[in-house]
Formats: C-alpha cells, structure tokens, sequence
C-alpha cells in the first residue's frame, strides 16, 4: 500500500533537510523538490508535503480550511492522512499536535508543543510588482524591500488607509519580508513571538519557510499609519461570542447576512460554555 | 580641489568587441560634463561603468566621498547598491527603465526615500508634492500614474525620482531624445537651474551638440570606445583639435 | 592637439597691467580638408592696463574675433603665451586647467560675444540677474541691478520676463551687454556689441563703456563703427591679412 504519510522516506528526507534550512533563516523561501501528490496544485499540495514529512505515529492532526474543520478539503485532507498514516485526527485545536491550515491561524493559543502548517499559494510577497523571479531573489539578498514600502504608501494615497485585508505582508526577525499566506490581517499579531513552530509550504511554487516560535514578526506600517487589525461590532448568531474573527454569510437572495465564527471549533466551545453556565 | 570621481584607464569588452578602451578622465564636483559622441562610441557603457551597473576589465573608478576613498573594484554588491541607491544616480533615455509606470508619480518619487528607510507617510508625501512642483510636473497630477504622461513629464517624473535622495552626482543618459524641441527645452530649463540650485555634479551623455552647448561646462568626444578630445565646452565646439570632433561639429549649424 | 607650456615665475608684470599676449599664434588645422593649414594669428603680442580701451582694428578676416577668443581660451593657442590677472596671481592661459579658466571667466572676464548661449526658456531677468546670484548676491538685489540696466538700455519692461530667444537682433544684444556690464569685472572683452544696435542705444552702450573705464576695468573691443572706435579707443592694434 502507501509508505507512512504516503511519502517515501527519501523524500520526506529532503524536505526535512529544507524545513531545517527554513527554520535557520526566518522567513527565507527555501526552494525544495516537490514531489508529485494525489491532488492537483492550488488545493495544498504544499502544507500535505510538508505535514507528511514530520508526521509520527504519536501526532494528532487537525486540519481546518478557513477556520472550519467541516468543509471539503479539510475532511478529505484529514481522510488521506488517516488513510496512509493511521494517526488520531481530532477537530479540537487543543488536542492537536499537528494543525495543517488554509487561511486562517486558530483563535486558541497554542503552546510549544504544537506545530502549524500553512498551506501557501504564493510565497513571494512582491509577487505583483515585481514579477521576475530573479529581481527578487536579488532583494531579499540586498534586504531592498523599498517596492513593498512604495505599494502601501500607494493604499494610503488612494485609499487613506492601508487597505490590504489579507496576506499582509510582515517582516520576521528584522530581516526577511514575508507573506504570512492569505490568512486575515486580524491573524497576524498571532504569528509574533508565537509559542509554537509555524511552518509554510507552497507546492507550486515549490517553497517551503518557516518562523521558528519566539520570533519577531512585524506587520509593515507607517509609523504615522500604524498597522491595525480589523474589529467587529457584531456577535456570532451561533455562539454569540463578538471575540474571534467573523464571517460573513449570505443567507438569501435579497441580501440578508450573518455572521458566525470563522473558527469552527472555538464556536464549538463557546457554545458549550454557554451551555453549561446556562444548566 | 579635488575630483569627485575618477576614472582610470579603464577597459570594457562584450566578447571581442572593445566597448571601452584605457579610457581616463576625472569629474569635478559641481560641473556639468558633457560625453559626446555618435552610437556605438562607448557613451552608454561609460555611464554603466561609471553608476556600478556594469564593471570594467580593467581599470579602477574612485569614488571621493566625504574624504573617503571608494574603489568601485573593491565594493561587493551588497555596497555598491547602497552607492546607487544614494549617491550615484541614473536618468536613462527611456523613462520606463528609471520608473514604475503602474505606480502614481508621488509613489515613484516616495521609493528612493523608501528604499532609504524613510517609514513616515506624511513626510513623503509633502517630499512627492514639493519635487512635483519642482520638477514643472504639477502638484495635481501626484496621484496620477505616468502611464498617462507625455515623454517630457515621464523624464522629468524620472529625474525627480534621481534627485530625491540627495545624490552627489546623477548621470543622465541621452535625457532628451525623442522628445519635441519644445519639450526638449523646457527639459534643459529644468535641469540647468536644478543642478546651480542644488551643487549638483551631473554627467550628460548625448548625441546632440546643442543639448551639450547650452548645459555642460566641459566635454569630452567619444569615439569607438576611446577619447579622441577633450576640454571646455565652448573648446570643443569653436576649436575642435582632433579629426573627429571637426566631422562632428561641422555638421552643426549653430543658432 | 598644443601641449599644456610652463608657467614662468619671473615675468615682469607691472601693477597696472591686466594682460599680456606674447608671440601668440593660432593656427588651424582642418583634418577633413587635406589637412589644410590656416594661419588665423600670427606672433600677435599686445597688453592692456587699467582703465584702457584697447581697439583691435583691421579687415574683415583679418582674425579680430580669432584674438578675442584666444585671450578668452576658447581658442587654444598654438604658440605663444597669455598672462592674465587673475584675483592676485598672474595665470598663463595655456598652462591653465579647463577650472582655471572657468573661474577665469567668471571672476576677472566678462565677454560680450556676437551669439546668446543660455537656456532656451530662461527669462532675460533671469538670465542677467544669474549672473549676479552665482557671485553671491541675494535675489532681491541681483533683480533689481538688472532692472536698473535694463532700464538704461533701454530694453521694454515687457520683455524683461520673456525668454529672449524670441527678441530681435538688438533686444539679443542688449540682453547680452547686460549680462556682462551688471557685474563688476576687471576685463572686458566686446565684440561688435553695436552691431544691430540704433544710435540712440548706442550712444548708451558708449557710456557704460566709458563708466567702466572710469573704475579701470580694461577693454579690449571690436567696433565695426568707426566714430566708434576714434571716441574710445585708448589704443590700436590692428591686424591685417599678413600679421
């Protein structure tokens, strides 16, 4: 049948080799030899690779798709790795030792013992202005980030504030610029000095970085437009809770919306929270 | 005194041809210097070789900063960006090489000083209006991405953009070709009351020896990669010595 | 190509000297034309002192205008020497860095030449008045010495702030003899400055020449009006087709 994590042993090698490179250099995009995986690019090629190779028969894996653990992609992720490594999967964020993410960061703090994986479509953070590959290889070796800097002084001219909702671009360890994958800005305050091990993978692309826990990780601002996170004047109709980030759902075709929490399992417990202090 | 730059004899080849040949020749701060010549002389590989983008085969170019002595040979890569994003910079003959044409005026001028470490919006901004305004392009049209410029606002948005970090010396690659007569003048305008305001040193490289008549203090004629001639402007040009800068001027008429 | 001569230290130079031209020569080579040699100076000497105006007479191609832009370096001399005063040294034109001779030119000479090189779009205040500001004046006051010069020769108010590329012959020159009259050098030189001049501005031309005589600054000057050059000149040298 399949190796442990579907991944031979030589491969998991080589990313191994990578992930300790990318741990060594906070932020730096680590280029390594993607391998060919069951699903195609654009569904977490990336974060699977990269959750295959440090997986062991002890770890608890939790996988969530915008904070939600119920949706298709985090129930067939969580499928194949129970399927090729026969592992405990759990949807609670405490239990997990192991949380594979697309978009979002866990509302639940995480402690040293626990491993995030993001599933990453472009690594490259100047990826839109500049798009040659080598010009900004050679920024990241000059520390030139003056282009990222011009787009956000271009948000605040056009738009009188920083406008970028998602994937914020941040500077870790006062070195290397870094797109923290498309998770909200409301997420980034978490990815600084973090208990826990974050680790970034972009099948595509074939990059793999990483922010080793207790690092600096700075989202970029203006010192007179200081970076902010976004706030809700609204609860979540399921748990009531106004505490995490909320989403927005459309619930018919005149426009009515609601709002519930992104992160499926911290609802979860909000509600039994509610409930007990209810009974 | 002492010259800003140095040049000695230095040598550039693309394969088998000599773009440049035990070429030597000093700038002095606050001049305007002229490089004339026809294409294929070497002009173009000069200033790549004198802004650090190319470097010689042989030779060494000194750099005279703040009583240090910079030889471009030694500079890692690292240094020799530093070096340009400061203090040596280039206006080249297509403005879409020296900007970013999707990004607006005021951003195009904001990136040097971003580059630098600048990290105040308000402070750029008032910089991007103030050079705007120099620079005869319009506070208005600050927001305005050059896309939608004509080629003389575009080279005066890209000299903007050279001036904003202070350089010591800026080299302009053929700044008015392709440009109306018209605008050309209004360009040279610009430039010449810029460079008595500001001290500044500036290499002009060009084909056009009325371009070089009106703006430069001194020139030197560059023919196939080597000096044929050098001295004062109005040297050059009224009592050309060498066989080709005479080709060169009598084919001039003069206003 | 002439080749840079030694300065010699021990030339006697009086005090109210300002320039010397010993056995100059200029000799034109034309490399495009068989190399064709031609003689425009030969073995001129001439000197001039304070508060003198030295006319430099002769045939049309004769070389006056050739001597002009020798004393001035534009020219480079063939053979010979020019001393001139410069702040309190003697400078020996040939010897001289191309930062000499600019400092030369800005400092001790004013040239009224026959052509108005300046940037195109400049205004003719501006285009004055700069030359005061580059020896330190405030703007205020180098507008208004312009003004005061303008007014005297007789240039309308209205052209003050227009670029003078578009003026007539006359309005050019009177442009041109102001911006070397306007600042206060010991040598001037002129070449036909009347030239498309009427006889009223003229006569005004001729006495901001004589005013400048009166504080000893030396002129060396072609006039192709003869009345001219009898009521300044001090002295003659004339050059025919053989000097």
């Amino acid at each position: 049948m399949y190796n442990f994590a579907y991944l031979d042993e030589n491969s998991k090698k080589m990313i191994r080799q990578s992930i300790l490179k990318a741990v060594a250099i906070p932020g730096f995009q680590v280029p390594f030899a993607g391998r060919e995986m069951p699903l195609p690019y654009g569904w977490g090629t990336g974060g699977i690779q990269l959750t295959s190779s440090i997986i062991g028969p002890d770890d608890v894996l939790k996988v969530i798709d915008q904070g939600s653990d119920d949706t298709t992609n985090a129930v067939s992720i969580r499928k194949f790795f129970k399927k090729t490594a026969d592992i405990k999967v759990t949807t609670c964020t405490k239990e997990a030792t192991i949380i594979q993410t697309r978009h979002r960061i866990p509302e639940q703090k995480l402690n040293e013992n626990q491993i995030v994986v993001y599933q990453v479509p472009i690594p490259e953070p100047m990826q839109f202005i500049e798009p040659s590959k080598e010009k900004t290889e050679k920024y990241h070796a000059l520390e030139e980030y003056g282009s990222m800097y011009v787009k956000i002084y271009e948000d605040i001219a056009l738009n009188s504030e920083i406008t970028t909702a998602f994937d914020y671009p941040v500077f870790v360890n006062k070195r290397y610029l870094m797109s923290p994958s498309p998770i909200p800005r409301y997420d980034n305050p978490k990815m600084h000095m973090a208990e826990f091990l974050q680790l970034f993978g972009a099948g595509r692309e074939k990059r793999i970085y990483a922010v080793p826990p207790y690092t600096q990780v700075k989202s970029l601002d203006f010192n007179d437009y200081p970076f902010f996170v976004e706030s809700f004047d609204k609860k979540c109709e399921i748990c009531g809770s106004s505490l995490g980030f909320l989403d927005e759902i459309i619930t018919d075709d005149s426009g009515t919306r609601m709002y519930v929490c992104s992160d499926s399992d911290f609802c979860r417990k909000n509600l039994e929270i509610n409930n007990g202090t209810n009974n | 005194m002492e010259p800003i730059i140095e040049v000695k004899n230095i040598s550039k080849n693309y394969g088998n041809i000599k773009a440049l040949e035990n070429v030597s020749f000093s700038i002095w701060p606050g001049e305007i210097l002229g490089i004339v010549g026809e294409s294929g002389s070497g002009k173009s590989t000069l200033i790549k070789c004198l802004s650090g983008e190319t470097s010689c085969c042989e030779g060494e170019i000194v750099f005279y900063k703040d009583n240090e002595q910079i030889y471009f040979s030694m500079l890692d890569e690292g240094r020799m960006h530093l070096l340009r994003k400061k203090d040596i910079k280039v206006v080249y003959q297509n403005p879409q090489d020296g900007l970013r044409m999707k990004f607006s005026a005021g951003a195009n001028i904001a990136e040097p000083l971003l580059s630098l470490g600048s990290r105040e919006y308000s402070e750029l901004r008032d910089k991007a209006l103030y050079w705007m305004d120099r620079l005869e392009i319009g506070q208005s049209r600050t927001d305005h991405i050059p896309e939608n410029f004509s080629g003389g606002m575009r080279q005066r948005l890209q000299i903007a953009r050279s001036l904003v970090s202070n350089p010591k010396i800026l080299l302009m690659d053929e700044p008015t070709s392709g440009l109306d007569l018209s605008v050309q003048a209004r360009l040279l305008d610009v430039i010449g009351k810029l460079v008595k305001e500001i001290n500044l040193t500036v290499v002009i490289v060009t084909h056009d020896l009325g371009v070089a008549r009106i703006l430069a203090d001194r020139l030197i004629v560059m023919k196939s990669g080597k000096i044929a001639e050098h001295g004062l402007t109005d040297q050059i040009l009224d009592d050309p010595g060498h066989e080709y800068t005479q080709l060169l001027v009598s084919s001039v008429l003069r206003a | 190509m002439y080749l840079g001569k030694q300065v010699k230290n021990n030339i006697t130079f009086s005090s109210d000297l300002l320039l010397k031209a010993e056995l100059v020569c200029k000799t034109f080579i034309l490399h495009n034309q068989n190399k064709a040699e031609i003689k425009a100076v030969k073995n001129l000497n001439l000197s001039l002192k304070k508060g003198e105006c030295l006319v430099l007479s002769g045939p049309s191609g004769a070389g006056k205008s050739s001597v002009l832009k020798l004393l001035y370096g534009t020219y480079r001399l063939s053979s010979g020497n020019i001393f001139i005063r410069h702040n309190s040294r003697i400078l020996e034109l040939s010897g001289a860095n191309p930062h000499e001779i600019l400092a030369l030119r800005k400092e001790t000479i004013g040239y009224v030449s026959q052509f108005l090189d300046i940037i195109p779009r400049i205004s003719a205040l501006d285009a004055v008045s700069e030359v005061l500001l580059i020896s330190g004046l405030k703007k205020k006051d180098a507008e208004e010495k312009t003004k005061e010069i303008f007014k005297k020769l007789k240039l309308p108010e209205k052209l003050w702030h227009l670029p003078p590329s578009t003026f007539s012959g006359g309005e050019k020159q009177r442009v041109n003899i102001a911006r070397c009259f306007v600042k206060d050098c010991p040598i001037i030189f002129l070449d036909e400055p009347t030239a498309s001049l009427d006889r009223d501005n003229i006569e005004t031309v001729c006495s901001l020449i004589r005013e400048k005589l009166k504080k000893n600054t030396g002129i060396i000057g072609i006039f192709h009006d003869e009345d001219l050059k009898k009521t300044l000149a001090t002295k003659m040298v004339s050059l025919n087709e053989t000097d």
